[in-house]
């Protein structure tokens, strides 16, 4: 390593940058121009002088900005100096760098380029982007600040308790935790069916069977028989067939999409484990390559549907709070592992964080069917009604009784949770089951909740807020007698009141 | 325990009254627009507006009182600790380490009474930000100096 250059001094971005910006810009001054064509009002010339105004600037304005942008790398930070007429000198220091991101969308891939991103613990106005550099500049950059953090922080990175030994660089690179193959991937795409896919390929379909050349031909016959004639001389049967094959023909498109979407998405997906931070990497035509610093972790959620729970296969996601900290929007969640058999995700969740997933968790209140029936009973009024017209009998909604009562049953049956010295595990969920870890020192605040009908039968919901609770992935413990949740509301404080004072000592 | 200042139950009445006008608004143009053109609807226009109303008598005469009566914050040795509630009741810690920052926010109806918020930060995503409404300003800064001490730069 000694060989190499250890410095980066006054290097401009690649050439290609120049190409990417315009293309990344074009769309901007093409708009008024796709406006005027689209309306065929040529008549508004004012329209054509702002796309040319605008190409008038924009070319300009990335040439400038290319040649006025470079930046150094040296033993102690990177400075990256930009600016036209107001100039500005961004120094990062090199130990405050949490991680280097390399990222390429299909454009940098087509012109071998990419994007470097210095994210820092402050906010983003402190961090440093590099857009764009070559392929070999920006490996060279990563192990360049590597290297020199390695030097310094070798000590101070293995303090936080997460990586214990220092292991050699070489070890490192090879250090995969988890990794998937393209069946896989593919396995893992046919299970998913995500509701916004399949809405995506209902509206593709609906679109695609409108385009029939005679569309206006038939329409006007219809308006010229009278529909009424018309709707007539239709058959019932084969109209009952083509919505059944349509259903059908949508499902089948939404199944394939999702399995494209998910391929492309994940090709090749590896999750790495570095100093102090989990690197993943995956895509096929845009590959994208995410850091999860294990400091900033803030809660692990395992997932799983229906459908992957019976082929026992569960996802596990990892919440940061973003290198923005601080204000907590940046909070993300960042799928770790896609796809794996519990076993396997046991283990890696293991490797991250020493928990172990305990046999058994402790139920909730039984109480919780109760509420669960009243809940489901209120929501299932207008499927009721409808059920009580379409058979005209009022004995037909007893079968509601038992789905309803089992399905109260079944969210019983897998709620649960778990208080340890270091972590709460919460298990919840109904279709979309999960159980969410959530370590003691990442509690920001904790709630006690219960509203005049959970006071009635006397339980309580005890909420648990990190800096990382992306929607709809929060923690609660739902329907607890409120004694308990008291208990638990009290002792999760003193658990995390305690760590933080042995943190302090120490 | 400490309670807010009894003047917090006027700016909530006043809440509750803005609250009730605007229900009755929207109900009347219901009443008027669409209701009225249902076939066979049994109440006279304006009834709903007038449920409305009642509805919000009662509830603008009754709820800031109880309100204020089960509105209760205590500054505890690690912790803020907030218990407040009528038909919900929440308990909300937050330890003094996770505070970010402390505002003090005052709005029209407030300064009426002058009175201000504590609004207290923290990197918590939900529910993050607690309120603490109805403080005479210069407690509201007393209290903003004392969590001021407590909190400290701390990485989420």
């Amino acid at each position: 390593m000694s060989q190499m250059a250890e410095q980066i001094s006054e290097k401009r971005l690649h050439p290609f940058t120049l190409l990417y910006r315009l293309v990344v810009a074009l769309p901007n001054a093409a708009l008024p121009i796709i406006f005027v064509l689209y309306t065929g009002n040529t008549g508004e010339w004012a329209y054509i002088f702002i796309s040319l105004f605008l190409g008038f600037f924009i070319l300009p304005g990335i040439l400038l900005n290319y040649f006025y942008f470079d930046y150094t790398i040296t033993e102690q930070e990177v400075v990256i100096r930009s600016g036209i007429l107001s100039k500005k000198e961004r120094h990062i220091k090199i130990d405050r760098i949490q991680n280097v991101t390399i990222t390429q969308n299909f454009l940098h891939k087509l012109m071998r380029i990419a994007k470097v991103q210095l994210e820092t613990a402050g906010d983003a106005t402190t961090e440093g982007n590099l857009d764009s550099v070559s392929i070999a500049d920006s490996e060279r950059i990563r192990e360049i600040i590597r290297n020199h953090q390695h030097e310094k922080t070798s000590t101070e990175v293995s303090e936080d308790g997460v990586e214990k030994e220092d292991r050699p660089l070489e070890i490192e690179e090879e250090n995969v935790i988890f990794s998937m193959s393209l069946w896989d991937t593919i396995r893992y795409g046919a299970v998913r069916f995500r509701p916004i896919v399949l809405v995506a390929s209902a509206w593709i379909f609906s679109m695609v069977s409108q385009f029939n050349p005679n569309w206006t031909d038939e329409l006007e016959v219809i308006l010229e028989s009278g529909y009424k004639d018309y709707i007539k001389q239709l058959d019932i049967f084969m109209l009952v067939i083509y919505a059944i094959a349509g259903v059908l023909l949508v499902l089948l498109l939404s199944w394939i999409i999702d399995i494209l979407l998910t391929v492309n998405t994940y090709y090749k997906f590896k999750l790495v484990s570095e100093r102090g931070k989990l690197m993943t990497s995956q895509g096929l035509f845009s590959s994208q390559k995410g850091a999860i610093p294990l400091k900033k972790l803030q809660m692990m959620v395992i997932k799983s549907n229906p459908i992957t729970r019976k082929l026992n296969f569960y996802r596990l996601d990892l919440q940061t709070a973003g290198f923005g900290g601080g204000d907590g929007t940046k909070a993300k969640s960042e799928t770790a592992i896609p796809f794996a058999k519990f076993t396997q995700v046991k283990e890696i969740i293991n490797k991250i964080r020493n928990v172990e997933l305990p046999e058994t968790f402790t139920k909730v209140s039984p109480k919780t069917i109760r509420r669960a029936v009243v809940k489901y009973l209120l929501f299932s009024i207008p499927f009721g009604v409808g059920l009580y017209f379409a058979f005209d009998s009022f004995w037909v909604l007893l079968i509601l009784i038992p789905i309803i009562g089992f399905g109260a049953f079944i969210r019983y049956q897998y709620r649960g949770y778990h208080v340890e010295d270091n972590q709460i595990i919460v298990k919840q969920g109904f279709w979309f089951q999960k159980i969410s870890i959530i370590p003691i020192e990442k509690i920001q605040t904790l709630h006690k909740r219960s509203s005049y009908f959970q006071r009635r039968l006397g339980l309580a919901t005890v909420e648990i807020d990190t800096a990382a609770t992306v929607y709809g992935n929060d923690a609660s413990i739902i329907d607890i007698d409120i004694d308990i949740a008291t208990e638990i509301f009290d002792e999760l404080n003193r658990l995390f009141i305690e760590d933080k004072n042995k943190r302090k000592v120490s | 325990m400490m309670q807010l200042n009894p003047d917090v139950k006027s700016v909530w009445t006043i809440y509750y009254i803005r609250r009730t006008l605007f229900f009755i608004v929207i109900t009347l143009c219901l009443d008027y627009f669409a209701l009225s053109e249902i076939p066979k609807w049994p109440f006279f226009i304006g009834f709903t507006p007038l449920v409305v109303f009642f509805i919000g008598l009662v509830t603008t005469i009754v709820m800031p009182r109880l309100k204020y009566k089960y509105w209760f914050f205590e500054l505890r040795d690690d912790e803020l600790y907030l218990k407040r509630g009528v038909l919900t009741k929440i308990d909300s810690t937050a330890p003094y380490c996770r505070i970010q920052h402390i505002d003090i926010s005052q709005n029209v109806v407030e300064r009426l009474f002058s009175l201000s918020r504590l609004v207290i930060y923290t990197a918590g995503t939900k529910g993050a930000d607690l309120i603490i409404p109805g403080l005479p300003h210069y407690y509201a800064q007393e209290l903003q100096n004392k969590l001021k001490e407590y909190t400290v730069e701390d990485a989420v």
